[in-house]
Formats: C-alpha cells, structure tokens, sequence
C-alpha cells in the first residue's frame, strides 16, 4: 500500500438475499483507494450500491467477500466495540438527513463525539466554538436543530464530523436535501478540509457535483464503471 | 472521566424532552407516593400499629390498682399461646418519680411511649439507658430519692438514683420523649416518669436495699402486653389476638382491653394491598413502559451515537440516565407532598411518622422504586444495544 493511501478496498463485495432466493450484489468486486488529503466521490444511480459500499468501508458493515485495509489493518474482521473506538478517533460521518440530535442545542451537537473520549469540558467547548465559527453559525450555537434550516443543519452535521479531528469523513449524499446554492456552499466546505489533510468519501446519485472531486467514481448495480 | 461527563451530559438532555420529561415525572411521583404510603403501612406494623393488629394490653384501671404479683396470677402466658407477655413494671421511687420497665425487643408494645414519641436520641436498648420525659427539669432534688439533673434533660447525659449516697445507681439518657396527652396513667400522674430497660429494672431495685415485696414498697403494673403469634399479612395474628381476648375476658383492676373490628382490620389490609398494586406493581408497570418508549423515541439518536463511536457502556448510560432522572425526580416530588400532607401546620406531630423524609420507609421506597425499574433498565439495554446503525439509516 503506497504511503498515501489511506484506506484501500480489494475485491469487495456485499450482498443481499431479497425475498426467497434472490441474490443481489449490492457491491461486486470494489477496488477503491482513499488517499490522504483528497476527496474521493462515488457516483451512479439510486440503487447502485453507493450506501452499502460507504457502510462497509466506514466499518458500519461488513463484506461478504474482500478487505478493508486501513494501515495494513484488514478492519472487516473486527469485532463492534473495536469498530466503534475505530470511529471514535478516525471518522466522522455526515448523513443525507442530517442526523442532528433534536435535544442538544447547535454547540452540543458538534461537542457530541467528543464525550466519552477522555478531553476536559472546557477544551471540547473551545473546539466546538471554533468549528461553528469556521461553517459560520457562530449566532446559532444555542439553537436546537429544529429552529435551523437544512442548509443550517447540515454545516452543524460537518462540524459535528470533523470536531473529532477525523482522518477521513464519510458523507453519505450530504446534500441530497438541499437546494442547489446550500449544495455548493456545503461541497466547497467539505472540500477546504480536504487541506489539512482529511479525506473525504462523498456517495451521491447528484453528477453535478463530480467538479468538487478529486477521483470520481461512477457506480452501477455494484461495479465500478 | 469519559464515562462520568457522559453521564451528566445525559442526566441535562433527559429533561429537554419536555412533555416526556414532566408526563412521567409527574406519573412516577404519584406512584412513588402510594409506594411510600405502602411501606409506611409496614413501617407502621412493625412499630406502634402493631400492638393493635398483634396484641391485647390489659392496662390498669389506676395506678396502684394491680400489684406485679397478682398480674402475674391473673395471666397465664402457658395457656394463652402468646410469643410473649410483657409486664411493664414501676415502683415508686421517692415523692416525685415512678421507675417503670420496659421491653428492649417489643419496643412498640408499649400503649403509652411509641417509638415515635421520641424527640431525641434512641429507644433504650442498652442496659443502662434510660427514657426520660423532655418536661423532666420540674424533677429537682428530692430527699428521699436524690436525682442529680438540674437542667432540661440532654441526650447523653448520666445522671444517679438512689435512696441513699451508697445505693446511687448510674444511668444514661439514651433518649427523650415527648408526654403522651391526657387521658393517660402517665400524663395525668404528678410524678415523673423514668422508663429503663427491664434488666436495669431488676438490678437497680436489687441496688437500693430494700424489699419492693413489702407492703409500702409494692411492684405494680402499668399494663400488659400479651404478643399473639403469627403475621399481620395472613390475618393469623388477628385470629390469635381474638382468640387471648376470648379466653380472658375482662380483668378486675383493669381497663377492658380495646379491640379493633374485623372490619377495621380488613380494611386497613385492602389498603396495604392497594398501595402495594399501586406503588411497586405501578411502578413496575410504568416504569417498564416508559423504557419501552424511550427505546423506540431514541433509536436513530443512538444509531447516531454508535456511528460516531459511543461505545456499548457509553449508549447504556445515554439511555439509562434519562429513565433514572425521571424516576428519582418523581421519587423526590412524590415524598415532599407526602411530607407536606403530614406536616401539621401547628408544629404538632400529626400521625405515627411525622419525618419521612429521615425515616427508614422513605429509603426503602426509593430501593423498591429503584428495583422496579430492572426489568426496564434491562429492556433497555437489550432492545437498545441491538440496533444497528445501518438499518435506522436506511429506514427514512
Ligand atoms: N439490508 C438490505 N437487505 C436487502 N437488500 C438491500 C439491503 N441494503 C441494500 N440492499 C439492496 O442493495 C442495493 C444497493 O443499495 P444501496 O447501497 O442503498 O444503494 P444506493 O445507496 O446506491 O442507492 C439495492 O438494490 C438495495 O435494495
Ligand atoms: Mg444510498
């Protein structure tokens, strides 16, 4: 694995039994590498395999066949409280619906990751402040998700991956609910983490946005096209 | 320290789920109240209640009306089929003071001083201790019966009895009580009373050189107390209370014992089952419920937690948290009305328990609250740590 890599996919694949006996390859047969600093997007139509391809590589899920290496660590053989300390100090996740936890305020959503890691209140609050500034909702810290507007919720959703200080964010169609103005502006954030060095995997059925991507990949009923 | 700022972060957004919150931290209060109502019925059993669902007394009529001897011909503990027969014994002990016994076991047995009564310090329980009335200063120094308290009695304080200098016999005041109201032997006498423990009884008249089987110096009885064997819950006691009043009747020199109706009984006992159904079977109910709820409201934010790493501890506390503020809040709200129904605006002791809040019933109403929210907790904790984050996500 070349030093820049950061996660690397070989051969994998995951699939379905849907209804009696059907088989269907969500994923078939991947490769895919994730360099450091770079922001990686997998394209193609609803139904292609992009969600299922995303989970396994962010260890929500695991392959039926092939590897997930992340320095040299084949991370699909992992057990879940393993994964989830994986999480906890590697990845941050940005979801299609924001995922916003309705009972903490702005502030404490972006804070949430950092609870069970073992940092003082104050520094987890001084972290927080300074990503709500950079995504610009410095007024709206005290704001419940609910008072927010998508756009608004989903910068909160950004902050909220990278307060971790994450080596890789995984968005999972990040603006598949927002108007096209809202879209650019969250792209171009994600984009300017890109440089200081977190990749970014972005999954989205939306072709517009492969001007934000270094690599793109298109997808089509679990391959690679 | 992960785990702890956990812990108190989830205790503050318990509460934010306003309307969830306030709904059953006000339907836990109320349950928590008839829980603490019920063990307070046990409470109150197991102290002064109980002589009246587990004994007869038989109290003298006036006092100097029953010797010690002749008690002990009128009650023939052999043949009643009692647990115990419990004489509470006095002599007089110069112009100002009777010196009465008392039982260290059956502390409740008593008609006159309960548990209760106590305004400070304990029940006699070791030998030397002593009961002493909080209006005692009136007692002074008495030629025949030097006392050495000068001042209000306080809690600790040794002071000596006796005849004469070389007959002083030490004592301790282990608590005070309060006078019982009049009609009573011991309200309405002009004497004061001391109550010690039936040993220190035996030993101190043994102390003072004198024969108390004279005629001047007399033992006698305030009353009797004969336990009937069996528990309160089945109604066996009540049967074998029957059963001693039957077989003896009314007494000469005595006041004719005074028994609660097999009416008053049973319903006394469908309260105690009520409460019971009410407050542990209504907390069990509602609690687990309520754990239900939680489990389903909370999913996608624990699917969101687990994606961003919270370990299966750091899910557990997220959730249990809420489920124990609401539980503990309602605990505290249901115990303060409570206290505020006993409170007797004029500063007067209404009822058996006048500070729940202290009392033992109220600890044992939070563990039974406490207890009654396992199978919830482990509800939880199953159903919770089962969801997988990939499945809340797909599901929109
Ligand atoms: N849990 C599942 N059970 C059965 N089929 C599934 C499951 N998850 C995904 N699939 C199927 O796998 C294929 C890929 O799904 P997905 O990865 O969600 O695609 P995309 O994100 O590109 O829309 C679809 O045909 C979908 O129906
Ligand atoms: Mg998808």
């Amino acid at each position: 694995m070349s030093n820049n890599v950061l996660i690397e996919a070989k051969n994998l694949s995951k699939e379905y039994i849907r209804g009696k006996k059907e088989v269907v390859m969500a994923v078939n047969d991947v490769d895919l590498q994730i360099p450091k600093g770079k922001l990686v997007m997998v394209t193609g139509p609803s139904g292609s395999g992009k969600s299922t391809l995303l989970n396994i590589l962010s260890g929500l899920d695991k392959p039926s066949e092939g590897k997930v290496l992340y320095e040299d660590e084949n991370i699909a053989e992992w057990d879940e409280e393993k994964l989830a300390t994986f999480r906890r100090g590697n990845v941050g996740f940005i979801f299609q619906n924001w995922e916003l936890i309705r009972i903490m305020t702005a502030l404490e959503n972006i804070e949430s990751p950092l609870y069970p890691l073992k940092i003082k209140s104050k520094e987890i609050r001084m972290r927080a402040i300074s990503l709500l500034k950079q995504v610009g909702l410095w007024d709206k810290a005290d704001n419940y998700p609910d008072e927010l507007s998508g756009g608004e919720q989903q910068r909160i959703g950004i902050a909220r991956a990278l307060v971790g200080k994450p080596r890789i964010i995984f968005a999972d169609e990040p603006t598949g609910n927002l108007d096209q103005d809202n879209a650019a502006s969250i792209m171009r954030l994600l984009k300017s983490f890109t440089k200081r060095d977190t990749s970014v995997l972005v999954v989205t059925h939306n072709e517009d946005l492969k001007r934000y991507a270094d690599t793109t990949h298109r997808m089509s009923s679990g391959r690679f096209v | 320290m992960g785990t702890y700022k956990i812990l108190l972060k989830s205790i503050v957004f318990s509460t934010r789920s306003r309307r969830r919150f306030f709904t059953f931290v006000i339907v836990f209060s109320i349950l928590s109240g008839a829980t603490i109502i019920l063990l307070s019925y046990f409470d109150n059993f197991s102290r002064e209640g109980l002589l009246e669902h587990r004994g007869v007394i038989y109290e003298a009529s006036t006092l100097g009306s029953v010797t010690y001897d002749d008690a002990q011909g009128d009650i023939d503990p052999g043949t009643l089929g009692a647990e115990a027969v419990i004489y509470y014994k006095y002599v007089n002990f110069g112009t100002n003071l009777r010196i009465c016994s008392i039982d260290t076991k059956y502390k409740w047995g008593f008609s006159e001083i309960k548990p209760n009564d106590l305004v400070a310090g304990n029940f006699p329980s070791g030998d030397r201790d002593a009961l002493v009335s909080d209006q005692l200063l009136l007692l002074l120094l008495d030629a025949q019966a030097p006392v050495n308290i000068y001042t209000k009695p306080v809690v600790g304080t040794k002071f000596r009895l006796g005849r004469s200098d070389d007959t002083e016999f030490e004592l301790r005041i282990s608590g005070i009580f309060k006078k019982p109201e009049s009609p009573s032997l011991i309200a309405d006498d002009t004497r004061e009373w001391i109550f010690i423990p039936e040993a220190s009884f035996e030993d101190l008249l043994s102390s003072q050189n004198l024969n108390y089987d004279d005629s001047s110096d007399l033992i006698f009885i305030h009353s009797v107390s004969i336990i009937a064997s069996g528990d309160v819950f089945s109604g066996v006691s009540y049967n074998n209370v029957d059963a001693i009043a039957a077989n003896l009747g009314n007494l000469p020199g005595y006041d004719s014992p005074d028994f609660k109706s097999k009416t008053d009984k049973d319903e006394q006992r469908n309260m105690m089952f009520l409460s019971l159904i009410f407050g542990i079977f209504g907390t069990f109910m509602v609690s687990t419920l309520y754990s239900y709820l939680i489990t389903r409201f909370r999913r996608r934010e624990v699917a969101v937690l687990k994606a961003m790493g919270y370990s299966k501890m750091n899910v557990r506390i997220v959730v249990l948290s809420e489920i124990l503020v609401v539980a503990i809040t309602g605990f505290v709200i249901g115990l303060l009305v409570i206290q505020g129904f006993l409170w007797n605006p004029l500063g007067r002791q209404s009822s058996y328990i006048y500070l729940i809040i202290m009392s033992p019933t109220a600890f044992l109403s939070f563990l039974a609250v406490v207890i009654s929210c396992i199978p919830g907790f482990i509800l939880i904790t199953t159903r919770i740590l089962a969801v997988r984050p990939i499945e809340i996500f797909r599901q929109k």
